[in-house]
């Protein structure tokens, strides 16, 4: 079936099955920062924004993405580069395949809420598991960019 | 992961109960949160993204609960952060993370009825009802044991103000609940929901009667009784002899946490 998508702000037409799920597609479309972990919408991999609210791309039928505004990391590469400094000066990115679906939802936090507690913290990155690092080298690196970009 | 050939997308809610009476094998596709647990395989599926379903309003006397609203849009909708004392709020927030609460959708969890779900005993206890196409508007405890094929338009919360308390048991913070309760109390006495028995959620009936009759004096005995009244099972997260020990546990929460309802 064809689906018009927007991708980080660009129109894009694809032709899909019907039950390709939207990581597939970005995937297919050269958008690597959303990475395939788990499939089972456990491990928030997979991370992307649907009219700006994060969502599992593994198991969100590309389908539906029609007519909503589609945003991955590379279209946030500024501020992504900013988080990135932060989680990496904080030792956040052991292996880092946990780090980009990690910034997408740090990031969507930043919108909803910039001034948030460690608790809030906590609590918005419930769906992101990490194996590496126990999580408070992510916590710092947070905190830190919600500073700087405060500043 | 899910597969399915044929996508069908009704554009109305009659036509989705025609396409499910003409297909009779082709599940409903929800917010399709199990799509990656298991291998399923349809010829078929019934797609309810296309229906308009993914609203929440209030109405004079009850809230009205779209099918397709996510749980993240219940979470958000600002009425619900203080209608008894954000019950339903504090039902879905424990539900795994933020980006599978925006894709989850309430409808799903309540027609799936999954024995898991942790918002299925706080609509019970809030006297939810549920509007389906054709057979129109039921209470949600008698839709528990509904078998016939319809479908789930809206979930309609009344608004009246009772006192309500949820509880659930999980092992970790995102991981499924193990035990999940909630309880009403109101001029017909006490109401005492068990679920995740893991079957789905049951009413504890000889047991908020034994409290409704004797009051709070009873409590123990009522623990005790509910234990025993409700049938559990062992699964991969809790045994059934774990799950009625902690069913004493939740049902002094429950009725101490009613008590102090005010």
């Amino acid at each position: 079936m064809e689906v018009s998508l927007i991708i980080n702000g660009k129109k894009l037409q694809v032709s899909v099955e019907p039950d390709e799920m939207l990581l597939t597609t970005l995937r297919g479309q050269g958008y690597f920062s959303t990475r395939r972990g788990c499939d089972t919408l456990n491990c928030g991999l997979c991370t992307v924004w649907l009219d700006g609210k994060t969502i599992l791309s593994c198991s969100y039928p590309t389908y539906r993405a029609a007519g909503h505004e589609v945003t991955t990391l590379e279209g946030l590469a500024d501020e992504a580069a900013l988080l990135a400094d932060c989680l990496a000066a904080e030792g956040a990115d052991q292996c880092g395949y946990c780090t980009t679906g990690m910034m997408m939802s740090a990031m969507a936090l930043r919108r909803q809420n910039p001034n948030p507690t460690d608790e809030e913290i906590k609590d918005f990155l419930v769906g992101n598991l990490c194996r590496c690092t126990g999580y408070e080298s992510h916590l710092r690196g947070i905190r830190r960019y919600l500073e700087e970009v405060e500043a | 992961m899910l597969m399915y050939r044929q996508l069908l997308q009704p554009k109305t809610v009659a036509e989705a109960y025609e396409m499910a009476l003409k297909f009779k094998t082709a599940p409903f596709l929800a917010g399709g949160c199990w799509i990656g647990l298991g291998k399923w395989r349809w010829p078929s599926v019934i797609d309810m993204s296309g229906l308009g379903l993914d609203y929440i309003r209030e109405e004079d006397d009850y809230y009205a609960i779209g099918a397709m609203a996510t749980q993240g849009d219940v979470e958000r909708f600002a009425p619900f952060q203080t209608y008894a004392k954000g019950l339903l709020v504090k039902a879905v927030h424990p539900i795994l993370g933020v980006q599978f609460r925006n894709m989850a959708t309430m409808g799903g969890s309540v027609a799936a009825r999954f024995g898991f779900s942790d918002i299925l005993p706080a609509l019970l206890a809030l006297e939810a009802e549920v509007m389906l196409h054709q057979n129109g508007v039921m209470p949600l405890s008698e839709y528990m044991n509904f078998k016939e094929k319809d479908v789930l338009v809206e979930i309609r919360v009344p608004k009246k103000v009772t006192a309500v308390a949820i509880h659930t048991l999980r092992k970790s913070t995102s991981d499924f609940p193990f035990l999940t309760g909630s309880i009403r109390k109101d001029e017909t006495g006490y109401h005492i929901y068990i679920g995740c028995r893991p079957a789905a959620v049951r009413e504890a009936v000889k047991a908020g009667k034994l409290l409704s009759a004797k009051g709070i004096t009873t409590l123990e005995e009522a623990m005790a009784t509910a234990a025993d009244e409700i049938a559990f099972q062992t699964n991969s997260h809790a045994s059934a002899d774990y799950r009625a020990a902690m069913t004493k546990v939740l049902v002094k929460r429950l009725v101490q946490e009613v008590e102090q309802w005010r």
